[in-house]
This record gives C-alpha cells, sequence and structure tokens, in this order.
C-alpha cells in the first residue's frame, strides 16, 4: 500500500500556555518546534499499516511525508524518515501563503501525480485547531473519508475498516481504497491498527522513536522540493485572520462547604438550575 | 444582513439538542435563517424546530440519509445551500465537523471551524474563534461569498423557542456522490453510559472536592452528592451526575 501523509511543524504543544500575544499577532518565540502530534500519530499508522510481519525490513508498501513550509521544516520531514518513512516532499511555502484550502488543494494536484492509496492525515494540527485539510482534500479529490480515526482494520489493503470516534461512541465505517483518513489520538493505542501482514507482536503505546543508525540513514533517503505555485495556481486564501488575542484570565473559584450551599450558589448565583 | 443555513443533526428520529446552538449562533449573526432537517424521519422531527423564528424549515426525508456519513448529506446541504443562503452553520458536533468542510469544498467556501463569537461590522461577519488548544483566541473573516462555519456548543447555550410556526418545505435530495459508493455505515457502538450524553444535557454540574480533604470528608460528598443530584429541579435525567469534572477549555 502506498501511503501518503501530510505532516506539519507546530510550536511545541506541551508548552502552548506559554503562547503570547504581542501586537495582534502570535509570538512563539522561544517555543521549540516540534511535529503535530496527530501528524506523528498519521505516520505511526502508516509505518503499522505497511510493516510486513514476515520480514520486518521490507515494507510492504511505500510511505510519503509531506510538508509546507521553508527551508527549516525538512528537519520535520527527516525526523519522519528516521523513523521509517520512505521519502518525503516539501512545498516550499510560508505561513501567511497557507490556509486550509490551500494546502487541500496542493495536496490533490501532488496526490494526482504520485497516486498513493491512502491518504493518512492527523485529524487537525494543534496550532490552528482548523480540522479541515482532510476533508477538504476528500472532497476535491472525490475520495470517501474516514474522520477522527480511533482503529484501522486493513482488508487486504483494499478497503480499510474504520472505526471513528463520534460523540456518543464509535462508528465502525468500510471505506473503499483510495481514501482519505485521518487520526485520532487513540490511534497509536497497541493493537489499534491491523493487517494480514501485521507483525505477531503488539505495539508499545504511542508513536516509535528513531535509532540512531536510523536517523542519519534518513539523511540519504530521497527529500524534494517542490513550489507551491507548481501545485496551486489560485494562491487566494479563503480565511483571513486579523487579530490574536489571549483568552480571559480565569476568575478565581469559590468554596463551598456543603452541597445545598453548592446548589443554593448555583441557582442564585450561576443561574445554571 | 446574512441569510443562514442551519444544519440539524439528527439522532433516533429527533433532532439534536446540539442544533440549538447552530440556531444561537444564527440569531446572534443577525439576519434571517433557516433551518435544513436532513435524514430519515426528517419529516416528523421538523415540527420540533419550527418555533425558533426560522424563515423557513427545510426537510429532506430519505433513507439514504438515515446514517451520518459526510459523503451521503454534503451533496444535498450544499444545493440547498445554492439556493440563496450566505452562511452555512453547523454545531461542532462530530458530525458537523466531520461534514463541513465537504460542504465548503462543493460550494468553494471558506470554512471557520469552532467559532466561539460572531459580530457583522458592516455587513462582513468577523468570527472569533480558539486556537492553540483555548491557550488564544482568532478572529477571522472569510473572503468567499458562501460562508461555511461550526459553532461551538460551549460557547453558544441552546436557542429557547420563540413562538410561532415556521413553515416547512420540502427539499430534494441532491444527486448522490459517487465517493459515497466506496463507503459503508458498518454501525455505531455506542459508549454504553448510564450518565446522559454531556452534548445533551441541560446542565452540567462539575464538581471538585477540595484538595485537602480526606477520604473520608471525599467519601461522604460524593456520597452525598448524588443524591442531591437526582433532585435537581429540570436535569434532563435523574442520574444527571455531577461526577464528571472539567476544566479544560476544551
Amino acid at each position: 500500500m502506498k501511503i501518503l501523509v501530510p505532516l506539519k511543524r507546530v510550536a511545541d504543544p506541551d508548552n502552548a500556555n506559554k503562547v503570547k500575544v504581542n501586537a495582534g499577532k502570535i509570538e512563539t518565540t522561544g517555543l521549540e518546534w516540534k511535529p503535530n502530534p496527530f501528524d506523528e500519530y498519521a505516520v505511526e499508522t502508516a509505518l503499522r499499516l505497511t510493516e510486513n510481519g514476515a520480514n520486518p525490513k521490507a515494507r510492504l508498501g511505500e510511505v510519503i511525508v509531506v510538508t509546507f513550509g521553508p527551508k527549516e521544516t525538512e528537519t520535520t520531514l527527516r525526523g519522519a524518515l528516521a523513523t521509517g518513512a520512505d521519502k518525503a516532499i516539501r512545498i516550499d511555502a510560508t505561513d501567511e501563503q497557507l490556509d486550509g484550502d490551500v494546502v487541500a488543494r496542493a495536496l490533490k494536484a501532488l496526490i494526482e501525480k504520485e497516486k498513493p492509496d491512502l491518504v493518512l492525515a492527523g485529524k487537525q494540527a494543534v496550532d490552528g485547531d482548523s480540522n479541515q485539510v482532510g476533508q477538504l482534500l476528500a472532497e476535491y479529490l472525490g475520495w470517501p473519508q474516514a474522520t477522527f480515526a480511533g482503529t484501522i482494520k486493513s482488508e487486504d489493503d483494499k478497503a480499510l475498516v474504520v472505526g471513528r470516534e463520534v460523540d456518543g461512541g464509535t462508528i465502525n465505517l468500510k471505506v473503499t481504497l483510495p481514501a482519505v483518513v485521518t487520526v485520532d489520538l487513540r490511534i497509536v493505542a497497541p493493537t489499534s491498527v491491523s493487517s494480514k501482514h501485521s507483525p505477531a507482536h503488539k505495539y508499545p503505546e504511542g508513536v516509535r522513536f528513531a535509532a540512531l543508525m536510523a536517523i542519519m540513514a534518513a539523511k540519504k533517503k530521497p527529500l524534494t522540493e517542490i513550489k507551491l505555485a507548481d501545485l496551486v495556481s489560485d494562491a487566494a486564501l479563503k480565511i483571513t485572520y486579523t487579530g490574536f488575542e489571549l483568552p480571559p484570565a480565569r476568575k478565581a473559584g469559590i468554596k463551598v462547604t456543603s452541597v445545598p450551599e453548592l446548589v443554593e450558589k448555583l441557582k442564585s448565583e450561576a443561574k445554571a438550575l | 444582513m446574512p441569510n443562514i443555513l442551519v444544519i440539524a443533526e439528527m439522532l433516533d428520529g429527533k433532532v439534536r439538542k446540539s442544533t440549538h446552538s447552530a440556531i444561537t449562533f444564527a440569531r446572534n449573526a443577525g439576519g434571517t435563517f433557516s433551518i435544513l432537517v436532513l435524514g430519515q424521519g426528517a419529516k416528523a422531527a421538523a415540527a420540533e424546530v419550527t418555533g425558533f423564528g426560522a424563515q423557513k424549515v427545510l426537510v429532506c426525508d430519505d433513507p439514504y440519509l438515515a446514517n451520518p456519513v459526510a459523503e451521503r448529506f454534503a451533496p444535498t446541504i450544499a444545493a440547498v445551500a445554492k439556493s440563496g443562503f450566505d452562511v452555512v452553520a453547523v454545531t461542532a458536533s462530530s458530525f458537523g465537523k466531520d461534514v463541513a468542510p465537504r460542504v465548503a469544498g462543493k460550494l468553494g467556501a471558506g470554512y471557520a471551524p469552532d467559532i466561539s463569537g460572531v459580530k457583522d461590522e458592516g455587513g462582513k461577519l468577523v468570527y472569533k474563534r480558539p486556537v492553540f488548544a483555548g491557550n488564544a483566541y482568532a478572529t477571522c473573516t472569510i473572503n468567499t461569498p458562501v460562508q461555511v462555519v461550526s459553532a461551538r456548543q460551549s460557547e453558544f447555550s441552546a436557542a429557547e423557542p420563540s413562538g410561532g410556526a415556521s413553515p416547512v418545505e420540502d427539499v430534494a435530495l441532491a444527486a448522490k456522490d459517487a465517493a459515497a459508493e466506496r463507503i459503508e455505515y458498518l454501525g455505531l457502538s455506542a459508549a454504553k453510559s448510564e450518565r446522559p450524553d454531556l452534548g445533551e444535557a441541560r446542565v452540567i454540574v462539575a464538581v471538585r472536592a477540595a484538595p485537602l480533604a480526606t477520604r473520608a470528608t471525599l467519601r461522604r460528598s460524593s456520597r452525598s452528592a448524588r443524591p442531591v443530584a437526582w433532585s435537581l429541579p429540570g436535569c434532563t435525567s435523574p442520574s444527571a451526575s455531577p461526577a464528571r469534572s472539567s476544566t479544560s477549555p476544551e
């Protein structure tokens, strides 16, 4: 199976509470760049789906990672290559040139060239929280989509049974490839992803780490650059961000000593009841 | 003044309460709005939303829409949106977030998700939405003639009926998407819980015991909290347990 995974670097999400706003702009100085966690899960999912249990060294298929950004974002791509992806593509662009729609249109053009069987993406990036590239891409390609996947079972690499995490439970869908699947947190649980050629062992919780040898070897894996303009002719953005602000500071809570007092406050002060 | 199409979400033959947040969004945005109820049994469910001041309640009742599959819903939503609407609004539920970008793709529209606030500034709608997991708020505008948004349930409280009776009109199922042929709905395994769905609850009470409470007081307070919650007037269910506490902005 040939799988394409779009990958975005984001300001360290574990330190997102250090995000500052300066003159209406987000200030990320001092925050480290990390791969978007949901995209890392997508890479891990792709690696598990192409794993060859009989011969772990020979991947059954190909994993291509793609990012949008300046030269520095190649670090993120090399990181994915080190964990096992086969090939990387950087689409040269700046943040100001991009919104979810441009990214989806550029990916569509790229996918028409690369012809993957599956696009695996994170359900959203944890900086913009826009949650749309996967769905837009599926629509532009005319492919089916399965968003917020918590489990994936491959049926002969021709169809996937996807457990989607939705309000109030899990929706199971069978998707015939090619398709777009976006992944949620639980996809990296030990037995969330399986195929006929999966190894017998369970995976550890979370994503895999690269071995030192693999990090060195990743430097030799193919990484190509494409200009954004070569993929999308219409550069118009559909969303314009005009400003950012910090959320209002939380008001201090009050302590109540008894449940009747709590109910009284909920009635008279919070007016929740 | 924008003309807004509110998409109602159905569950078990009824309009989900989450839909009322999208109605509040439409009211706050000003202008006029209609509600599109689509799904199997939509005709009967439509009566639930005729009292909210919508210009029309549009109904597409078809067994093809029995299950929430984005590829099946998007063509009809997009077709109705083209009949004179400026904004398509869904509630940012998992259904809304799944289908809305597909609709936007069909309309060539910009999509802003998880809207927490809306203002009409000189005829242009300006949206506020959380980014960085709620650690900052962004202000944005959509540059396309038709706009698609999803409204956060936590920020747009459920709309109350305003009286009146909106006329109900049938709309046809749009031509089917080829992508829908390649997707098979196998079923929903519902999370079994005695507690009501948080998205549907009228009141959610989050309780956190004092950090230094001893085990004994914790036990006592949790024991006493339950019967009190049962007797709260107007709770959606006697088991509207106060046990779940949430401090995250999500």
